[in-house]
């Protein structure tokens, strides 16, 4: 009998409990009233979309981000960790990490996830990596958080 | 937690002990391997079928022995090659009872010959006061097209309706075909639901509004006998590799008299008769639309599959998928939260279902770590998750090589899942 490679996808590390609680009952879900920057994410084949609303004050400092869509657990609690994370950062800041948590689950980095926002829950994403088909899934909400911050407003995607 | 009554376990394995098919699992040697540790149960076959042994032989020794280019050289391997290809087309026309060879045109698969007849048949014909009639069920393959050459000709797309089993609503699709119809194109089987649609009844309609209706049989292909001339489709179009042939291959069934009338879809060699700088004259039938030198081992692969096919008998295979489709069906109503999308009566051995909080993309991966694969998603066929207003599904669906103990895989595979996310 043929058998693959061994892969360590430990299914428990994809669905951590953090995970489940995120997706199950994501915070910030909903929309902001009051004047934000919208952005929109579509995994077309995935059928994900996601808005991210926010509000950002005039010394670049991020009030408030709220998101809503549709998604897989793992798209919609990384949003859901995201508008915690990143709540109250300074604008550059914010991009910093949506940059460099990317980077960590492409495995483009060694640089820990928590090296730019402490957020201990964030660290429950790193279980994406043994699960290759499931990174853009964990990295629509940041990549669609980031095209906020960008001049060119098309919608992104992350597949 | 089994769920499964023992009752209905027992006579379920009992009705599927026909020895010829329980022994077509041994011929399919991808099945042969472990994923994440557990042995590989395929159930997504209406997204692309394996090969038996005996196409994957065949495939190689063509290569290894017969491979040319056809219809060109006078040298032996030539010859050879295109005494295959041609006898292939001979087997086609006899596996779906057309009148002759004329009346089968290779292409590439299901999606190039709808993509034919729309710009070869309809493009000539149509203008604003037109329209092609399609149904709700449809893949993006046969609307895509469609929307394509209503676009160039300003003609209109109507759609018919379904109903919440996912079934065609037969009356209402009646009502809509009159004069003004240019061409009804629909499935014969729903890749997304696996409802068998009533073609039979909507071709004797449009035929008596002199309407020609071009069937999409790929999903219908690998689980029923097409007889074409019984059917009386004009078009019966499908693929290779949902049918446990090759990619990369497909078939453009027409009836004669209507494909001579049709100008070439493509230009190149072997569609001609003469080239001059002035001018070309075409070939005949079928070559005409056979631009370009052929996916020539896909066809012999197409060709031994038909003959695979017909080995077990396509009423063998039909009967064996119904077992495993009721037991499929009743296997899923015992896990929670569970709603199954497609609950026609008459169906192909697929089943698209949803669970309760749960996306389509979780049960699929959580299923492929215990070595199932499954399609999820929206299956090509936005509209239809647009009627039940869901995202995407998870779709089970049955081959030949599928078994009872597939199917418990597949249902303690769905425990796991929904005890995650409990």
């Amino acid at each position: 009998m043929k058998t693959q490679a061994p892969v360590n996808n430990n299914l428990n590390q994809l669905y951590k409990r953090v995970i489940i609680k995120h997706a199950k009952n994501p915070q910030n879900f909903g929309r902001l009233g009051k004047k934000y920057i919208l952005s929109e994410g579509i995994n077309p084949l995935c059928g994900d979309k996601i808005k991210i609303y926010v509000d950002l004050n005039q010394n670049n400092i991020i009030r408030k981000i709220c998101f809503e869509g549709t998604g897989c657990a793992i798209s919609i609690a990384s949003t859901s960790l995201l508008t915690i994370a990143l709540e109250k950062q300074k604008s550059n800041n914010a991009i910093k990490c949506a940059e460099s948590l990317i980077k960590n689950l492409h495995n483009d980095s060694k640089s820990s996830i928590n090296s730019v926002v402490n957020l201990d829950e964030l660290k429950a994403l790193e279980g994406v990596k043994d699960f290759p088909s499931r990174i853009k899934c964990a990295t629509l909400g940041w990549q669609t958080f980031l095209s906020s911050f960008s001049d060119n407003s098309t919608v992104i995607t992350t597949e | 937690m089994n769920t499964i009554p023992n009752r209905q376990k027992s006579s379920a394995k009992k009705n599927t002990t026909n020895e010829s098919i329980a022994s077509c699992r041994n011929d399919f040697p991808v099945l042969n391997q472990s994923i994440n540790g557990q042995k590989l149960v395929y159930l997504d076959s209406a997204a692309s079928s394996q090969m038996p042994n005996q196409v994957i032989n065949k495939i190689t020794h063509y290569q290894n022995n017969d491979h040319a280019n056809v219809h060109r050289g006078i040298h032996a391997l030539s010859h050879r090659a295109t005494n295959i290809f041609e006898e292939t087309r001979r087997e086609v026309s006899g596996f779906i009872n057309s009148k002759n060879t004329n009346e089968i045109v290779f292409t590439s698969g299901t999606t190039e010959s709808i993509n034919l007849v729309a710009q070869s048949f309809c493009r000539p014909i149509l203008n604003k006061n037109k329209k092609i009639l399609i149904s709700q069920l449809e893949h993006h393959s046969n609307i895509v097209p469609w929307q394509i050459v209503c676009e160039q000709t300003g003609a209109k797309l109507l759609v018919a309706p379904m109903d919440k089993q996912g079934q065609i609503k037969t009356v209402e699709f009646i009502r809509m075909i009159d004069s003004s119809v240019a061409l009804i194109a629909i499935s014969h089987a729903s890749n997304a639901l696996g409802t068998i649609c009533p073609i039979k009844e909507i071709i004797k309609a449009a035929h008596d509004n002199n309407v020609p209706v071009l069937v999409d049989g790929a999903q219908a292909i690998p689980h029923l006998k097409i007889d074409v001339q019984e059917l009386n489709a004009d078009f019966y179009v499908f693929s290779g590799h949902k049918m446990l042939g090759p990619t990369g291959i497909g078939v453009l069934y027409g009836k004669e008299n209507i494909l001579e009338g049709m100008p070439p879809y493509k230009g190149g060699g072997d569609m001609i008769l003469e080239v001059k700088l002035s001018g070309t004259t075409f070939n005949e039938l079928p070559y005409k639309f056979e631009a370009g030198t052929p996916n020539i081992s896909g066809v012999v692969g197409l060709g031994a599959a038909i003959n695979y096919l017909n080995k077990v008998g396509l009423n063998n295979i039909y009967s064996h998928e119904k077992i495993l489709l009721e037991y499929l069906i009743s296997s899923l109503k015992n896990i929670e939260g569970i709603n199954l999308i497609g609950t026609a009566s008459n169906k192909v051995g697929v089943q698209s279902f949803v669970i309760k909080g749960i996306h389509s993309h979780d049960i699929g991966t959580i299923l492929d770590h215990q070595g199932v694969a499954i399609r999820t998603g929206h299956h090509c066929a936005m509209p239809v998750m647009d009627f039940y207003k869901i995202s995407g599904t998870a779709r089970a669906s049955l081959s030949i090589y599928n078994n009872i103990e597939d199917i418990e895989r597949l249902t303690q595979g769905l425990h796991k899942v929904v005890e995650i996310f409990a």
